[in-house]
Parts: C-alpha cells; structure tokens; sequence
C-alpha cells in the first residue's frame, strides 16, 4: 500500500466477510475493484470533497461503480439518469406548479415552500429527511442521515447548461431553493457524487477543472475472468469463462465503426450464463450461434465472426 | 462562469496530507488524477543519489511552469555547428569598400535546422481558442420549452382579469435537435477549407458524432448539396422548424480566379425564402464581418462572423433575437 487508503474495498470485505457479494447476487451488486487507479481516484475524491468524473467504453463498471462504493462504505445511494430533457434545477428540486395551480381552482392551496420535491442532490445535501423526502424514500422523518453517495449518469447527453448549473452546488455543497430557504450539507457528512460520462460531447473546461476525472479501461482478459468469478460463484468454470473473454477481445478488436467499442461485461456474463445453462462448450457448433446472439450482435468485426 | 472552487493546489496538498503517498510515483498520480500536471522537481536528482541519501525535502513536487532543467534545449545546442571562440575579424576591421565575397564566409557553416523548423506549422482556428466552444454551442443551440411553468406569465394574464386558456412554459436553449451543417465549397471559400474542416469537427464534439449531419454545396444549396461526391448532390431543402448551420460567405467572397463563379445575391435570397418559408432560422458563420453583407441578406440570415472579436454573448443575442 502506498498510500493511506480510507477506501479499500479489500480491507471492508475483509473486516464483513458476510457483506462480500457472491455468485447468485444482482450483477449490480458485484463489482471486482482490481484497478488501482480507480481506487485512488475514489480516495482522491473523498479527501479532496470534488466530485469524480468517470469516463470509459461501454460495459466497463462506469454506473455500476457508484452503487457499489455506497454499498462498501455503507452510505446512502440516490441516481439519476440524465437525458437531453433533464433540467439543470432538476436534480436540485422540483417545483409541481401544476399541483398547486389545480389546488388554487378548489381554494385550498397550501404553503408554497409543500410544491418543492426534492432532486437527487437535495437529498444527498440532507442530514435528516424532510417530510416530503422522507415520504418518498420510505425513510423515518426526523432521523439523522449519514453521508450519501450521487450519481448523475451519461451527464454528456445533457444540454450545457445542466453541467454548468451544478458548479455552484457541487463547489459549495449548498444551494439556495427559490423561496429562500437553503440546502446545505453538513461538513462532515459531504457527498460523494460520481459523473459518468460516454464522452459524446465534450464537456465544459469550467466543469472539468472541479472534478476528479478518470478514465476506466477497457477490460482485459484478467478482469473478465476475475468478474466472472465473482458473479458466478460455485458455477465459476475457469476454462469456459477465459475462452469466452477471448472471443469477445477478438470481437472489439475487431469493430470496424470509429469510436464503436463492441461488447461489454454484461454481454460476457450473459455468454457465460447461457453457456453454463444451456450446457453449450465454447467451440461447439451451437457456440457459434450462441457467441453471435450474445456477443457479436451487429457489432461486425472481423476475428470474432 | 466563476474561476472559484476550481481544483487548485490546496486540493493536492490536502490529499497528499491525507493519503501520505510513500513515494513520488503514487504522488503524481494524486496530482494527474486533479489534473494538475505536477513533475517531480528532482527527478534528476533522484537518478543521480542514492536513495537512502535524500533527503525528506526531495519530496516537494512543483507546477511545471516552474524553471526546470531543459535537456532538449541541450540536446539541441549540441547537434548545432560550434561557432569560433574568437570575434570574426568581419566584425573588428573597418568596412570593407569592394564587393567581393568576405573571406570569413566561406570558413562558416549554415545555421543549424533544429526538428521545429521542419514541423508543419499547427492550425490557428479563426475563432478565439477559449471562446470556441461557446460560440459554435450558442449559434446551434434553440429555444424549446422547458419543463417550468412561466409563472410570470400566468400571473401577468391572471393580473389583468383573463382566464388563462392554456399553461405557459418558460423555454431554455438545447441543443436536442440536430445541426445541419452546410459546408461552402465554392471557389470564393477556398482560403477557409482548414476552417470548415476545423468547425465540422468542433461541432461534432460539441453536439455529438450522431446530431451534427454535413453536406457540402458550391453556390448556393439549392443547386445541390451532399455528402458525397458533386454527381450524388440534390438541391438541398431542409425539414421545417431545422436547425441550419452555413459556413459560408453567402456569395461575397471573391474567387481566386474572375472565371469562376460564385453564388450571385439573388440565388442567396431566392435560398433564404425557402428558409423562411420552412420556418428555419438559418445561422451562418462566416469569414466576413456583417457590415459587408447587403441588408437584404443581413435580414435572412444570422450572420456571425469567426473572428477574434466574436463572443459566445454576443452570439447568444443575435440568434436569440431572431428565435424570439
């Protein structure tokens, strides 16, 4: 270890073992943290209070990677998919004029500030759930919240305005809603907010200098087995899992479209899976059919066909 | 945008503090990771001394603007020809009155030619560098209604005694539709082949690889526009309500030779009828400041012209002007 790791995935599922997901789980339940660099990204980003902008091809742990570091560091989770009709106040709060123009008409409309819904970083901003919030996550009100993980999805699909709208809050941890009141979150309970992006579109410099950025790689054979281990648990066939790692390199090798990247790890567990169910070995006639429904897809490619 | 709460060095040092990598490698990781470009400042002198020598203030690490050794630039003095340590007598002796070649010349070499002078110069793009991507983001941006309420709205129509038949949205500048990029290849644009190459690609990282559609034309679209090869062009109408980006001098640039010909001001206008007829609110950049373009011409289209001087502000007013 060359440096002090407040977050290491090895130590917490050393110190619960029970906790460790196993083979059998949700596939988002399971993530292999075999890169360091990713780790030190996330201690990075914890120290430091800046928000991690995570880039990569598909299939390589971008979204699942936030629900999984929540998950060890038994904080908080809250998301939120980003679309080009995401707005930028969106994933602070939601005002329901509708609600409350409908409730004018029968002359009982309530106190402006009950219209506000919270977004994804109002809660995360929270140290104890409001009615409303509450209400919505299931939560008791007035208990106190610890710290919570965000994660803000594919934020390249977004119109500029939304990464720009975030400096201010993702600077300070704090926002103003516009009756006035403040959201702030508490010094020692910051969130930690992962960003991932496709890398579609770039992204402003402004928001670049405030983050943390890493790059996840493609994944190599190694990985592919270490994954699949770790998702298919008894049923883990070392020889099946690396020969099926291997078609799918060839396959993304083999992607003739510019910026395509061919199939991912959920692909690779899916191969995997019908192979292990259907009882099908790599190589057998009905490999081929399987290898193309599975992987090859409409990718082309010139190896893996 | 404000410059505050950027990643600064108080973040690296706060991290370095906290994490207390045990060696330099690990270090400049955490900086790259904030991307802060961080070198080593002694890493010369760490190939030179013995590890256990060293002492603890070896650690510091520095901004690369900082003075550093520069082994290039001494690489370069030495593939240079030596010059003589004594002053050529040309330059102590009294001018010479005939016009023969000096002696001296012909004992010197010629001037080194270092790797730089030979590399093709890079491109400068006509728009300032920092500006950019603002500029070419607001001229292909449009207003679309957002998800709000225009409060104001209601309430204004509500203040004046009027029931309210429909609910108002408040509208926001997106980017959701895709850009129809037309690209003037005429003779009179000839200079700017670079700066059409340079804004296609722009745009596609700035918008996407899939909302940016290019289509190449000489005179005017309506004589053809396409992707492909001249024979493959049709004449070019848009879908209505498109977003229409030209890059073009709308007839005004002159070509290189008087033979070749040049989209005239009628054509331009006849284009810019279809455009209005198809509710498209055309943008075009343009190499030429607005003053040169007739008020016909200034009337159809947004000019806005890449050069220094232009700004995303300035640019967010003139298409805002025309989609209001």
């Amino acid at each position: 270890v060359a440096y002090t790791k407040f977050f290491s995935p090895e130590e917490i599922d050393r110190a619960a073992p029970g906790n460790v997901p196993r083979g059998g789980d949700k596939d988002r339940d399971v993530y292999v943290f075999d890169n360091d660099e990713l780790i030190l990204a996330v201690n990075v980003a914890l120290v430091t209070r800046r928000p991690m902008l995570v880039y990569g091809p598909p299939g390589s742990g971008k979204s699942t990677l936030a629900a999984n570091v929540a998950r060890r560091l038994g904080w908080r989770y809250y998301s939120e998919v980003i679309t080009a009709r995401t707005e930028p106040e969106e994933l602070l709060w939601k005002f329901d004029a509708l609600q409350q123009l409908s409730d004018a008409r029968g002359s009982h409309v309530k106190a402006a500030d009950s219209y506000y819904q919270p977004g994804v970083l109002w809660k995360a901003f929270a140290s104890s759930p409001d009615a409303k919030s509450a209400e919505f996550d299931g939560e008791q009100s007035g208990a106190s919240l610890g710290a919570a993980v965000v994660l803000l999805d594919e934020i390249d699909k977004a119109d500029p305005d939304l990464p720009n709208s975030l400096l201010g809050p993702l600077g300070e941890w704090r926002f103003k809603l516009p009756d006035g009141r403040v959201v702030e979150a508490a010094p020692n309970r910051i969130p930690l907010v992962f960003i991932t992006s496709n890398d579609e579109r770039d992204l402003s410099g402004p928001f670049l200098r405030r983050c943390v950025v890493v790059t996840l790689p493609q994944p190599t054979r190694e990985h592919l087995v270490t994954v699949a281990k770790a998702h298919l648990g008894e049923d883990f066939d070392a020889e099946a899992a690396t020969a099926v790692a291997d078609q799918l390199i060839a396959i993304r090798r083999g992607v003739a479209e510019p910026g395509g990247h061919g199939p991912g790890t959920a692909e690779y567990l899916d191969a995997l899976r019908a192979c292990r169910e259907l009882e099908i070995s790599v190589g057998s006639p009905e490999w081929k059919l399987l290898s193309s429904a599975t992987l090859l897809k409409r990718y082309g490619g010139g190896e893996g066909r | 945008l404000s410059r505050a709460h950027e990643i600064f060095l108080g973040d690296l040092a706060r991290a370095l503090r906290v994490l207390q990598p045990t060696d330099q490698a690990t270090a400049t990781r955490v900086a790259r990771l904030l991307g802060l470009d961080v070198k080593p400042v002694l890493a010369q002198a760490m190939s030179t001394q013995p590890p256990s020598t060293r002492p603890a203030s070896d650690h510091r690490l520095s901004l690369q603007e900082q003075p550093q050794s520069r082994p290039q630039e001494s690489l370069l003095l030495e593939r240079r020809p030596s010059r003589p340590a004594t002053i050529p007598s040309s330059l102590s002796a009294s001018p010479r009155t005939s016009h023969t070649e000096p002696t001296w010349l012909r004992t010197q070499q010629p001037l080194a030619v270092t790797e730089a002078d030979d590399a093709p110069h890079s491109y400068e793009p006509l728009l300032k560098q920092s500006w950019s991507s603002g500029i070419l983001v607001n001229a292909g941006m449009r207003l679309v209604r957002s998800h709000q309420v225009d409060v104001k709205a209601m309430v204004r129509t509500l203040g004046s005694g009027r029931t309210p038949d429909r609910i108002v949205f408040r509208q926001r500048w997106s980017r959701r539709q895709p850009v129809l990029l037309l690209l003037d290849v005429s003779p009179g644009m000839s200079l700017y082949h670079d700066d059409a190459d340079w804004t296609r690609k722009r745009l596609t990282r700035l918008f996407g690889a899939d909302q940016v559609i290019a289509a190449r034309f000489s005179r005017t679209p309506l004589l053809g526009a396409g992707s492909g090869a001249r024979l493959t062009w049709r004449p070019w109408v848009p879908p209505i309500g498109a977003t229409v980006l030209l890059f073009s001098d709308l007839g005004q640039g002159k070509p290189p030779f008087g033979r070749m010909e040049t989209g005239s001001l009628a054509e331009w206008l006849e284009f810019g009828e279809l455009l209005n007829r198809r509710r498209v609110n055309p943008v075009c950049l343009t190499p030429y400041r607005p003053g040169r373009f007739p008020e016909s011409i200034r009337r159809r289209f947004v000019i806005i012209q890449l050069g220094r001087r232009t700004t995303p502000k300035k640019v967010r007013e003139l298409v805002g002007r025309r989609e209001r």
